[in-house]
């Protein structure tokens, strides 16, 4: 296999081809970011969106949130199941809908991805949760889109970055050493470029640049931080597959920023399997 | 010990073992709470369908827990996945937890 087949510049030529999300999300995260916004700017932005307005009623009635077909609007939605949830919900169906349409890679399950990374968001709320942090939702988001450069390779170089797993796996190495082998670069970087692209949230690209190593020295340290050790235990659990190679240790700085309690894992482990099952159900059964 | 049973099943003066939660995590009703007509009433408003009661211990138990070999073979199977010990409790934690959730769906994922 050949090395350092990418770089930087080459990866952003591609980038740059790339298709922008739908209008809708970039509507959403506007909204998230303005703390004055009121539930009627959602219900509109939803409902203008034929396509998710379905999927959100499809959703709350769905048996998870135990209303059963007695939810009739979007802003009905809001109300019973909650603004963020609402949000969430849509702002992961578009990320998971529009990388499912638009790129196709015989080698790469995209089932399994996304369970890997909706298992992710959900163990990064969950620490958020504890920590009493203020918006959770972006906990949430950053699991949710954390190995969005995985994607990139998938689909802009498919048999090359097989290839990179396969040899990680047989290798038993790191999934990032191997892509800096050959590629020259890793998904982390090339994830932040494309949520560059995609003018993700700050809090988000931080997530998904830092979320191998835990750091990052700013305002965002808590959400990187839950990012990594929820990547590592999610994989650990086996819920879903995101093509790591072996495992890496928690980086133990992290653990000092988090400061969880020794039994955390065990302790949320029920909540944590029962809002997996839940939310995999509800984001990756929407188009059956 | 402690038994999952259907809501249809709950009988007043059995006693949770584990919290009811709603779908966001929040506890809606504790463990140890003795379970009364109101309570029961209650769950079937919130569509809560299954609970998890204290036994007296001849029932029959949770059927689902994985034997002692199917734990070993997840605990060997996740030390050869990952490159680091567990020297820390909360690591700790996190391994044998992980340990559990392999163990609980050993099978599915092979």
């Amino acid at each position: 296999m050949k090395t350092g087949l990418l770089d930087i510049n080459s990866l952003i030529r591609r980038v740059d081809a790339f298709p922008t999300l739908p209008t809708i999300y970039y509507r959403l995260i506007e909204i998230m970011d303005n703390p004055r916004s009121t539930v009627m700017d959602v219900s509109e932005i939803i409902s203008s969106d034929q396509s998710s307005a379905a999927k959100v009623l499809k959703a709350a009635n769905s048996p998870i949130y135990g209303f059963y077909g007695r939810i009739e609007s979007i802003s009905q939605a809001i109300s019973y199941i909650g603004f963020d949830e609402v949000k969430n919900l849509v702002i992961a169906m578009t990320i998971i809908d529009f990388f499912n349409k638009h790129f196709e890679n015989r080698n790469f399950n995209p089932v399994k991805f996304w369970q890997h990374s909706i298992g992710v968001g959900i163990m990064s709320r969950l620490i958020g949760q504890y920590l009493n942090a203020s918006g959770l939702e972006v906990y949430f988001l950053a699991g949710i889109m954390h190995d969005i450069g995985k994607l990139l390779f998938h689909s802009t170089i498919p048999d090359e970055y097989s290839s990179i797993i396969k040899y990680a796996v047989e290798n038993e190495i790191h999934i990032r050493d191997a892509e800096l082998k050959f590629l020259g670069l890793t998904h982390d970087v090339a994830g932040e470029i494309l949520a560059e692209k995609w003018s993700f949230p700050q809090s988000i690209k931080c997530a998904i640049r830092y979320h191998s190593n835990g750091i990052s020295n700013n305002k965002h340290r808590e959400i990187v931080a839950a990012t990594h050790v929820s990547n590592i235990a999610v994989n650990m659990y086996g819920y879903g597959y995101s093509d790591s190679g072996l495992l890496p240790s928690p980086n133990k700085a992290v653990w000092n920023i988090l400061d969880l309690p020794n039994n955390f894992f065990s302790n949320f482990n029920k909540q944590m399997t029962d809002s997996y099952i839940d939310s995999s159900n509800l984001l990756l059964r929407q188009n059956d | 010990m402690s038994m999952r049973i259907n809501t249809e099943g709950i009988k007043a003066g059995m006693e949770l073992a584990e919290p009811i939660l709603n779908c966001y995590g929040q506890t809606l009703l504790n463990s140890g709470v003795i379970l009364n007509t109101k309570h029961i009433r209650i769950l079937k408003t919130w569509n809560i369908y299954n609970v998890t009661v204290k036994t007296e211990g001849n029932e029959q138990h949770d059927t689902n827990l994985p034997s002692d070999e199917i734990i070993q073979i997840c605990r060997n199977s996740l030390v050869k996945k990952i490159d680091w010990i567990p020297e820390l409790s909360i690591e700790e934690d996190l391994f044998n937890t992980a340990v559990l959730n392999n163990a609980l769906n050993y099978g599915e994922n092979e």
